[in-house]
């Protein structure tokens, strides 16, 4: 696999490439980032999921999805996440090589032609996105915001990170509030705002020939009059006092959530604290799983990671409702063994080794190509998964523990079953 | 060990087949340049496996619900140990998944192949269960049901299957219930695994970076052969007829979710294989992205992007399913019976040759992957056909066999609906 490289194109846009032989598609995607502004998130955030319905080529869904499927069943994709406080609007095509194809068409060009079309020649009706595809875009939307809920383990830690983090924890899709007020100007305002403000960067990976969709791409973006925003910069939590937060809903096993700061600074590398996550609960052999799964059956799971950019250490586990106070008090021994110095060699061997079959899969996959470079796109240094598995490779015994004794406890929040009645 | 090298031109992608003299089928395809590999063994044990007697016996044995679950939990722990701590050695991430007609035991690693393979090999062939470490386990997977019993996604499925099929066990789910797995011991255990885990019943499937001579090494060292057993399954006589039209459940959940089947007749082998593709291309034709009725539906605000459509088929039983989030799911289910109205004719040769093509770029797509290649394998061994089988057949597919089928699938009187309500 080569390494990833970029070329800015001027005003604000990037190309980044990473071409690979072994894969038998290209994924093109396009990114905007943009500093989130709290009272504009839903009207910025429903673009994706506009630019992806139709286009002023394919001026109906069915149209856009017949040639999707011409193309050999190329797949598009619309997403909307957060990079720090930064929202980062995406739409993506992954589609078959030109030479896979059956009638030798011209695939990887097609493909970015399409992507630039959906994104610059959006279907438009007066000028303003369609009122029709604006209030079924909403519903899909409030259907997202909503269905967090569904997925309860998920939900436990996002509604955690969220009460921990503030302003810092928004929501980039916005508020149901936000959403039902949005209208075809606001939108295409905020539509506006995205291509005159926002950061681009534009992602091959593949085995096709880059430079086809470069080229693409720069005569697609050149007539754009642009004044790019510089993207919020990164910020790490940093620790405030401890709360504990029991939250109510129909369920029947109970989700527990520690948040904890890791007290790492603002350009701190963050390796040793990603090491001590693993040791502690980021595989099957680590102290959480081994004691508060395995030995003590407290929980059906019990796992850590560490959430960058903010820094802070989210501890997940599912708990009958009665093992709740068991459960939290052995992650917090066990973090406290940890900070004395219990860590084996062995423990640390496996920590490492694990990490390193992490860092080593991301390559042997477009996606996953993609979500690594993107998710390091802010960073004042981007280094390769290899260059980054070497460094957490290296660090010692004696990192981890300091870094675990810098962690301290934030937020305890259980989500649980109903309230009982009293008496 | 003889090799059969079986290769597919259009792609250049090959892989080999061979049968260890021990009776395992053994699948390998070298992914050139890929850093992972990703293995299964797997047995055709799954949770239908209700009924069973060896050719031997006389008389048959009916097991508890969630046996060959409980099963697969238990293969990891060893009086040395827990299994997973083996690869835990080497950095490799194992795991195991039972589904209604197999289990497979899987890792993925990115060094030391031979090592983690010989892991594999070993802890699958070697059955280690106590009455105590059985007890132990009833506590952890009656967690584990529990949570499956908040998860909304999980029910409204199984409450479909509930609904479509009157005896059949795939009704049951995979889990059993914590009443049913309290009659499990560890000599169930120990007649299941016999029974089941032969290597004649049993497939080794690795992708990735690996060679041919590489695993065949390790073959000699680790298999230890025994003799061929027969199991003889009870064959359950499942009606044509749906056990209820409609079933609902109430759980916390923001928008109903919903999942429609048509109940079918189950085939086996390549007849099987032909009928999916043939199911297929009318799902996506009639309902999918392409179709009027998605564009139509979704527009009226009764799907959102949620909505997917599949084909569900192993040992004994055969549906269509269609599966979403609707605020009116009895409307959707009604516009998806009288779409059928729409196609006196069948699909058009127009639609018929985009969704072949759509067919034929997702098998493309699907060899990127060293997870979905290794998978793939077992899935085609197991169902009876070979990887490429499915890309031949598709080749082969006409219009009229595909129209012929229309009427014969979608029957009103074979369809059911399952929601779950907010709370």
């Amino acid at each position: 696999m080569e390494n990833q490289k970029s070329v800015d194109l001027g005003a604000g846009v990037t190309f980044h490439w990473i071409t690979d032989s072994r894969f038998k598609s290209n994924r093109l995607s396009l990114h905007f980032v943009l500093p989130m502004e709290e009272q504009n998130r839903s009207c910025r955030a429903i673009l994706p999921y506009l630019w992806v319905k139709r286009c002023r080529q394919y001026p109906d869904m069915t149209s856009l999805a017949c040639r999707l499927a011409e193309l050999y069943g190329a797949g598009l994709g619309a997403k909307v996440d957060k990079l720090g406080q930064n929202q980062v609007l995406s739409v993506a095509v992954t589609g078959i090589d030109d030479h896979f194809t059956l009638d030798g068409e011209a695939m990887l060009c097609e493909c970015a032609q399409l992507l630039c079309r959906l994104v610059l020649e959006p279907y438009l009706e007066d000028g303003l996105f369609s009122r029709e595809d604006l209030e079924t875009e909403k519903q899909t939307l409030s259907d997202l915001i909503q269905a967090k809920i569904n997925d309860k383990r998920r939900y436990a830690i996002l509604r955690a990170t969220e009460l921990l983090l503030q302003e810092q924890g928004l929501d980039p899709l916005g508020t149901l509030d936000q959403v039902s007020a949005l209208t075809p100007q606001s939108v295409t305002e905020g539509y506006r705002q995205v291509l005159e403000r926002g950061e681009i960067h534009l992602f091959f990976v593949g085995c096709g020939d880059p430079s086809s969709a470069r080229e693409v791409f720069h005569q697609a973006l050149s007539g754009l009059k642009r004044t790019p925003q510089q993207p919020a910069p990164l910020r790490r939590y940093q620790s405030g006092e401890n709360r504990r937060v029991v939250e109510h809903m129909d369920v029947t096993q109970s989700k527990l959530v520690l948040c904890l700061s890791s007290g790492l600074g603002q350009e701190e590398e963050p390796f040793a604290a990603q090491m001590a996550a693993v040791v502690l609960g980021g595989t099957p052999s680590s102290k959480l799983f081994l004691n508060v799964r395995e030995r003590l059956s407290l929980c059906y799971y019990c796992s850590c990671q560490l959430a960058m950019p903010s820094g802070i250490l989210l501890v997940s586990s599912g708990v009958e409702p009665q093992n709740v106070a068991a459960a939290h008090d052995e992650i917090l021994r066990q973090l406290s063994l940890l900070q004395q110095g219990e860590l084996t060699q062995q423990e640390l061997d496996q920590a490492k080794k694990a990490v390193l079959n992490s860092y080593r899969t991301v390559g042997d996959s477009l996606m996953a190509l993609e979500g690594y470079y993107m998710q390091r796109i802010l960073n004042p240094v981007i280094r390769s998964p290899k260059a980054e598995a070497e460094l957490l490779g290296q660090v010692t015994e004696e990192q981890i523990i300091r870094a675990a004794q810098r962690i301290v406890p934030q937020l305890c929040y259980t989500l649980t079953g109903p309230k009982k009645e009293e008496g | 060990m003889e090799w059969n090298q079986i290769r597919e031109e259009k792609t250049g992608f090959c892989y080999y087949r061979g049968k260890h003299p021990s009776g395992l089928t053994v699948l390998l395809c070298p992914m050139e340049g890929y850093s992972s590999s990703y293995a299964l063994f797997g047995t055709n044990l799954g949770s239908v496996d209700q009924t069973f007697k060896r050719d031997t016996e006389t008389e048959y044995t009916t097991v508890p619900h969630g046996v060959a679950h409980f099963l697969e939990h238990k293969m990891f722990e060893k009086e040395y140990g827990d299994a997973f701590t083996l690869f835990a050695r080497t950095g490799a991430s194992a795991n195991a998944y039972t589904s209604f007609d197999r289990t497979c035991y899987l890792f993925s690693a990115t060094d030391r192949l031979e090592e983690n393979l010989g892991y594999l090999l070993d802890f699958v062939q070697e059955p280690y269960f106590t009455p105590q470490t059985v007890e132990k386990e009833q506590g952890i997977i009656g967690q584990e049901i529990k949570m499956y019993d908040d998860d909304p996604g999980w029910r409204v499925y199984f409450n479909l299957l509930q609904a479509l099929y009157q005896k059949h066990p795939v009704r049951i789910d995979i889990a059993g219930t914590v009443e049913s797995i309290s009659h499990i011991t560890s000599d169930l255990l120990y007649q299941c695994y016999y029974n089941f885990y032969n290597l004649n019943n049993m497939v080794l499937s690795v992708a990735g970076n690996l060679t041919v001579p590489q695993v065949e090494q390790v073959l000699k060292q680790h298999i230890k052969p025994v003799a061929p057993v027969t199991v003889d399954r009870k064959t359950v006589e499942e009606p044509e007829e749906i056990a209820a039209p409609l079933v609902r459940q109430k759980l916390s959940v923001a928008i109903p979710l919903f999942q429609i089947g048509f109940k079918g007749r189950p085939l086996e082998g390549k007849e099987e294989l032909r009928q999916e593709l043939k199911d297929e291309i009318l799902l996506e034709a009639v309902f999918g992205e392409t179709s009027p009725f998605y564009r139509r539906l979704y527009q009226q605000g009764l799907l959102n992007q949620t909505f997917e459509t599949e084909v569900f088929s192993g040992r004994g039983y055969y549906a269509l399913l269609f599966a979403g989030e609707s605020r009116r799911p009895e409307e959707v289910q009604q516009q998806l019976l009288a779409e059928l109205d729409q196609y006196p004719q069948g699909i058009s040769e127009e639609a018929f040759r985009r969704c072949k093509r759509l067919l034929y770029g997702r098998q493309i797509q699907g060899m990127n992957s060293v997870e979905n290649t290794a998978s793939a394998m077992i899935n085609a061994a197991f169902a009876g056909v070979g990887l490429f089988d499915a890309l031949e057949l598709l080749e082969e597919l006409t219009l009229e066999e595909v129209n012929a089928r229309l009427p014969e699938i979608f029957r009103p009187d074979r369809c059911a609906l399952s929601i779950i309500d907010p709370a």
